[in-house]
């Protein structure tokens, strides 16, 4: 299930994530750009190195040392993201479900963090093949593909998981669940990632090649969570994908 | 006396003089019965049919003995048979027409009968024997209408013996046509209410004796009452007089007078003594008037005319049991009816009448008391005999399906239809089980827990040589095709043949089935398609093949080549969903297993109900560049 709970208030507002690909849950803020590591404890060494680039500004390197922690083969999230509130500028660290979330201690479209170097990536689960991480700043409505392509105005590409390297994105959807679909899972994320699709356009939060498509828009979508300025909405446990059925499905007994 | 012929010596008789002399004699013999009208038939003679077998004869009955008109002696000794088909002169009686008839009448005349033949002096043949003889003479009347017609008239010189009645066409004589009305018996005295018909004298007196004796004795020829004079008599005791008159007469005013409402009147009585009433001397009018007046005043004595204990009980008839009731007061035998019947053994002292027989026909006889037939009640009801039982007495009306009947044609009819729950049960008809009319009653339940399953359906599906069944498993519902669960393995019916099972249990839709053809298999079946229920998605398979499913499924997608020279050239692939989604999913996570040359991506763009594009943005142009991922969709 990609989202657990989604609120927008108080702002900037945050979504609560689980990844369909592992089940690590990740927290995303609406309006703010971040990354976050796999879920600790982490193996680092004395030396390992972290570059950081929030924002527009220069990147800073996080060099961790032998003091830094008391076992270094076994630093939990809770004390890396310490460690980076008091050296690195700029930037917010948490211990999200287990995971060091980084988060620019900025709100807006310039709000970014990216990792862009460092020998500790491995350890925390950063990619290290150059892959760009698919959403480094705040969720947009939209993808973007330069001039070569047409965008797609209703994807919002989350932020990748470093526990297992899943990209999400969530759909906009504009057709219309059949109502026998009502509470259903299916029917209620489709209707909170259109209201977070609402959000984005409210709040202009669009993919940059696609803020005039957005804002001439004279359709909405149909199966729509109205309940989001109301306080934080919460989807039940989503059930898990067919594999994971398919792997608990093991010969079994007359039963 | 006859005339005399007084011969003298040397006298010369001639033949004449001796015939004379004979003559006389004769002469003298016929007038002295003629003189005294004494002729006709003196005894027997009786004229009847044939013997043995009937013809146009009559037997006339010997010996005979008549004197005919003329004092001729005529005496035949035995039966003579006489015909009447003929008259005296040959003539046939035969009568011509129908419906005619004819009177033939008998007689027998007086005849003589020669013999001894001599030569006299003359040369002339003299018969010298010359016996007495008689012939019979039939002679016939004129034919006439039946009814109508006249008999000949009677002779002189021949006695009639009876008249023959001839009809036309007749083949044979019967007694009906034979009469005696003119019979010339030598006593006929006619008379009435009496008539004499006999032939000699004694037997006629015997019969007038034996009248008279009759008459006197009051067996026949009685004197009417009213033949009898009564010279008349006191008058009754009301004065009422009783004059001269006929017997016959006198008898009915005794009888008149006292019939009225006054006889008793009539009648005189003496006083009678008595206590506490007697009666006075008067009639018995006036008598019966005073006893009417005592009993009435005892009848009308409301209480206390009799003790029960004042009333003698001669004894009567003993109780069924045999218990007597012997003679004793009125009170002793109420007290002792009483008594006996509301003993312990008071039902058997009380008979019964026969009863009506119990359905089955067993008999209730009469003869037997109250409690021997309360007993037979009980026994009859209680028997268990084969074919006559207490069942099969006992009625029952129709109900439902059963007919009406006993007791027992019911139990019998149950016993061959109904359900029994511990006997095995064939039921040959479709049977229904529509339960009741509230929806969560079930209409047909098995209660037993299962501990891991319970065959409770076998179905033989011929032709085929395996079996279908029904199975309620632990937490499952099964049907297989040629396979028996015997406890802890499966065992093929056919090992011809492929085992299968369709299992639905609370979490999924099982397929499975075990192609081997050896018997039997563990419970791991080789091949099986499951299809999960539990998770609370919508799934669907229309005819045209689409799977459609809520949840989360995974595909696959990849891509491998070189990247293209263009900037900002992506490469990229699409990836079909295992199903359709019954709307386009909110939420499409690509994890990527390997890639190489990528810079952003994969991700997911343009998704649908059935599947997305999967595109990611080369590192470097023109560069070997792949990526294979997972691609999940809700």
């Amino acid at each position: 299930m990609p989202i657990h709970t989604l609120t927008a208030t108080p702002a900037p507002g945050r979504l609560i994530q689980v990844c369909a690909g592992c089940g690590a849950t990740h927290t995303i803020c609406l309006d703010r750009g971040g990354q976050k590591s796999k879920t600790g404890p982490f193996a680092l060494e004395v030396g390992h190195t972290l570059v950081l680039a929030v924002d527009a500004s220069a990147p800073v390197t996080l060099t961790i040392a032998a003091s830094d922690f008391r076992e270094l083969a076994h630093v939990t999230a809770a004390e890396l993201a310490a460690k980076v509130n008091v050296t690195v500028p700029g930037v917010v660290a948490t211990d999200d479900a287990g995971g060091l979330l980084l988060e620019s201690a900025t709100t807006g479209e310039a709000s970014r963090l990216e990792v862009v170097g460092g020998t500790a990536r491995t350890a925390l689960g950063f990619a290290t093949d150059g892959r760009a991480d698919p959403c480094s700043s705040r969720p947009v409505l939209g993808q973007g593909f330069g001039a070569h392509r047409a965008p797609d105005p209703h994807v919002i590409a989350l932020r990748r998981c470093n526990d297992c390297g899943a990209n999400e994105c969530l759909i906009r959807t504009l057709d219309c669940a059949a109502p026998e679909l009502a509470g259903t899972h299916f029917a209620e994320h489709r209707k909170v990632v259109n209201a977070l699709a609402e959000h984005c356009k409210a709040s202009g939060w669009s993919h940059p090649e696609l803020a005039e498509l957005h804002a001439a828009e004279t359709v909405r979508p149909v199966d729509l969570h109205t309940a989001l300025s109301q306080g934080p909405v919460v989807l039940p446990p989503s059930p898990p994908p067919d594999k994971t059925l398919a792997a608990a499905r093991a010969p079994r007994g007359p039963s | 006396m006859s005339a005399r012929k007084q011969f003298f010596f040397r006298e010369r008789v001639t033949e004449g003089e001796l015939n004379a002399a004979f003559d006389d004699l004769e002469n003298a013999d016929h007038n002295l019965a003629a003189d005294l009208g004494f002729t006709g038939v003196l005894a027997n003679a009786v004229v009847s049919p044939h013997a043995l077998v009937g013809d146009l004869t009559v037997d006339v009955s010997g010996p005979g003995i008549l004197l005919d008109p003329q004092g001729a002696r005529i005496f035949f000794s035995s039966l003579q048979n006489v015909s009447v088909a003929q008259d005296h002169n040959g003539v046939a009686t035969a009568v011509s027409s129908a419906g005619h008839e004819k009177v033939v009448s008998v007689f027998v005349m007086f005849d003589r009968a020669v013999s001894d033949p001599r030569i006299d002096g003359n040369s002339v043949t003299v018969f010298f024997q010359q016996d007495e003889a008689f012939k019979f003479v039939v002679v016939q009347g004129a034919e006439a209408a039946a009814g109508s017609s006249v008999p000949p008239p009677l002779r002189a010189d021949a006695i009639l013996l009876a008249d023959v009645t001839r009809r036309f066409g007749q083949g044979q004589i019967f007694a009906a046509d034979i009469s005696t009305a003119r019979r010339q018996d030598a006593l006929v005295v006619t008379g009435a209410p009496r008539s004499l018909r006999r032939g000699r004298t004694l037997e006629a007196l015997s019969d007038l004796l034996s009248l008279y004796n009759a008459h006197v004795s009051g067996t026949v020829d009685r004197h009417p009452a009213a033949a009898i004079d009564y010279a008349g008599g006191g008058a009754w005791f009301d004065g009422v007089a009783n004059p001269a008159a006929t017997v016959e007469a006198q008898l009915d005013k005794i009888v008149t007078d006292l019939a009225a409402a006054s006889g008793a009147a009539k009648l005189g009585a003496a006083a009678t003594a008595g206590t506490p009433n007697a009666l006075v001397a008067g009639s018995v009018k006036s008598q019966l008037d005073a006893l009417l007046a005592d009993i009435n005043a005892h009848i009308n004595n409301a209480s206390g005319a009799h003790a029960a204990s004042a009333i003698a009980y001669a004894g009567g008839g003993a109780w069924k049991d045999g218990t007597t009731n012997p003679a004793a007061t009125v009170e002793a035998q109420l007290d002792k009816v009483v008594s006996d019947l509301t003993a312990d053994a008071g039902a058997a002292r009380v008979g019964t009448a026969a009863r009506g027989n119990w359905l089955d026909g067993r008999a209730n006889p009469a003869g037997v008391s109250v409690l021997a037939a309360l007993t037979k009640i009980i026994t009859d009801l209680s028997d268990q005999t084969a074919g006559a039982d207490g069942a099969a007495r006992i009625g029952a009306q129709a109900s439902g399906s059963l007919a009406s009947g006993s007791v027992r044609s019911q139990l019998d009819a149950l016993g061959a239809s109904a359900f029994r729950a511990t006997v095995a049960n064939v039921f040959t008809a479709t049977q229904t089980f529509n339960g009741t009319a509230d929806e969560t009653a079930p209409a047909l339940t098995t209660t037993p827990s299962v501990s891991n399953r319970r065959l409770l359906w076998d179905i033989t599906g011929a032709p085929v040589t395996y079996h279908y069944r029904m199975y309620a498993g632990n937490q499952a519902f099964e049907l297989t095709l040629n396979a028996r669960w015997d406890g802890a393995q499966w065992i093929k019916d056919s090992t011809d043949f492929p085992s299968t099972k369709l299992v639905l249990t609370h979490a999924e839709f099982r397929l499975e089935c075990d192609s081997a053809r050896t018997s039997p298999f563990t419970d791991v079946w080789t091949s099986s398609l499951r299809i999960a229920l539990s998770d609370g998605f919508f799934r669907s398979l229309d005819v045209n093949g689409n799977w459609t499913a809520l949840g989360p499924t995974e595909t696959y997608a990849g891509w491998e080549g070189r990247s293209p020279t263009g900037a900002q050239s992506f490469v990229g692939t699409a990836a079909a969903f295992r199903k359709v989604f019954p709307a386009v999913p909110s939420s499409i996570t690509i994890v990527v297993l390997t890639s190489a040359n990528i810079a952003s991506g994969p991700t997911s763009f343009f998704p649908t109900v059935a599947g997305t594009g999967v595109s990611a943005l080369p590192l470097s142009a023109n560069t070997n560049t792949s990526f294979y991922a997972r691609v999940i969709a809700q």
